[in-house]
């Protein structure tokens, strides 16, 4: 992926927000979410590269390194895909 | 007991839930909501969907519903759910008692002209019109699965008729206040906002009818639905159908789509406001 243009979020799945904690939650089943996964989420769908995104993690984060973010992005979009909540192309395309 | 609800092409086996209510000798069991409504009443064709739950309601004797267990627990009722492979049940426990002095109450309520409408019923505590509303409306469109006989004898055709009178003049009251409300807000050029108080007009307005032909409904939900079979049942209200039609969905050409793009908006800004976390 390169780009989060290239996902969508499927609308069954939803975040919600409860004492301070994010919580995904469709198909009957739910999941707390870390911050680096509600932002992952955030940004599905949004036109931002891969690469900006990345910088912008490193940014706000400083003690990560650019390649533990990809791995970390990259393993949050498995997960994502895995359990259904995320699509790869176009939602009109589905 | 075999229930069908033909509305989701599935049936309820009862014997499969109540070894799991543990009803007393005395206790009544009877199951409602959306899915039983639109199951048993020709006006309620539609109610209910494969969302719905299947609401269960046992009436126990005092001590008996004391020493229940729930999850929520009122003065005059407790609650607990149970899931189930093909339904999920809301369990409803009313205490006999309680559901005793409102059925008094009730038999007894002034209906004279000149009575207030939140003094024709003397209210024992806990509850209210909405709740007396909720009880009577699901009772009356329910399937008895246990203690048969208490059952039939528990709420008689007077109190039915009763309420509704009480129930018409409240819905009367909200409607007068209401119709008060589109005409200050006209005065003021406030024409989305009396708009607004005219779709709550015409939501109590199809309701008043409804409660004159006879029918009860305690989900806003389901009025529009109800009140559309009752035109087809009774043309004399087609007038009414046209002109309640007219102000709640003119200009309303969308259908499924415009509502699951409404759907899919609303969800992502409230997501969005709630995610404070960003880049």
């Amino acid at each position: 992926m390169d780009s989060f243009s290239e996902l969508y979020r499927k609308k069954k799945f939803k975040v919600r927000e409860i004492e301070g904690k994010y919580y995904l939650y469709g198909s009957g089943s739910c999941y707390l979410l870390n911050d680096m996964g509600a932002i992952v989420w955030k940004y599905v769908g949004k036109d931002m590269t891969l690469d900006e995104f990345v910088g912008k993690v490193n940014t706000k984060y400083e003690d990560t390194t650019p390649a533990q973010i990809r791995t970390d992005v990259d393993s949050y979009i498995s997960f994502l895909i895995s359990i259904g909540a995320v699509g790869n192309g176009k939602e009109s395309d589905n | 007991m075999i229930i069908q609800f033909k509305q989701i092409k599935r049936s309820l086996d009862t014997e499969t839930i109540l070894p799991r209510l543990n009803a007393g000798a005395d206790d009544i069991v009877y199951i409602g909501g959306s899915l039983v409504d639109g199951s048993v009443n020709p006006l309620s064709g539609g109610m209910g969907n494969e969302s719905s739950d299947v609401d269960v309601f046992i009436i126990k004797g005092g001590s008996d519903f004391r020493d229940s267990e729930s999850e929520y627990k009122e003065s005059i009722k407790k609650t607990f759910f149970i899931d189930s492979k093909d339904f999920s049940f809301d369990v409803i426990i009313y205490n006999r008692d309680e559901i005793d002095k409102l059925l008094g109450s009730i038999e007894n309520a002034n209906i004279s002209q000149d009575c207030r409408v939140v003094n024709m019923i003397d209210w024992p505590e806990g509850w209210d019109m909405t709740s007396i509303n909720s009880f009577l409306t699901r009772y009356r469109a329910s399937v008895c699965i246990y203690g048969e006989e208490n059952y039939r004898r528990l709420i008689s055709g007077k109190i039915y008729d009763t309420f509704i009178q009480v129930y018409k003049r409240y819905i009367l009251t909200r409607l007068d206040d209401l119709t008060q409300d589109v005409y200050g807000n006209l005065a003021n050029t406030e024409y989305e906002t009396a708009l607004l108080m005219a779709r709550s007009c015409a939501i109590e307005y199809m309701k008043y009818i409804l409660y004159t032909e006879n029918e009860m409904c305690d989900r806003d939900k389901w009025i529009w639905l109800k009140f559309s079979n009752l035109v087809h049942m009774r043309k004399k209200y087609q007038d009414v159908y046209v002109s309640v039609r007219r102000i709640l969905f003119d200009g309303f050409s969308g259908g499924r789509q415009a509502t699951e793009a409404f759907l899919d908006a609303m969800e992502d800004t409230i997501e969005d406001l709630q995610m404070e976390i960003d880049l």
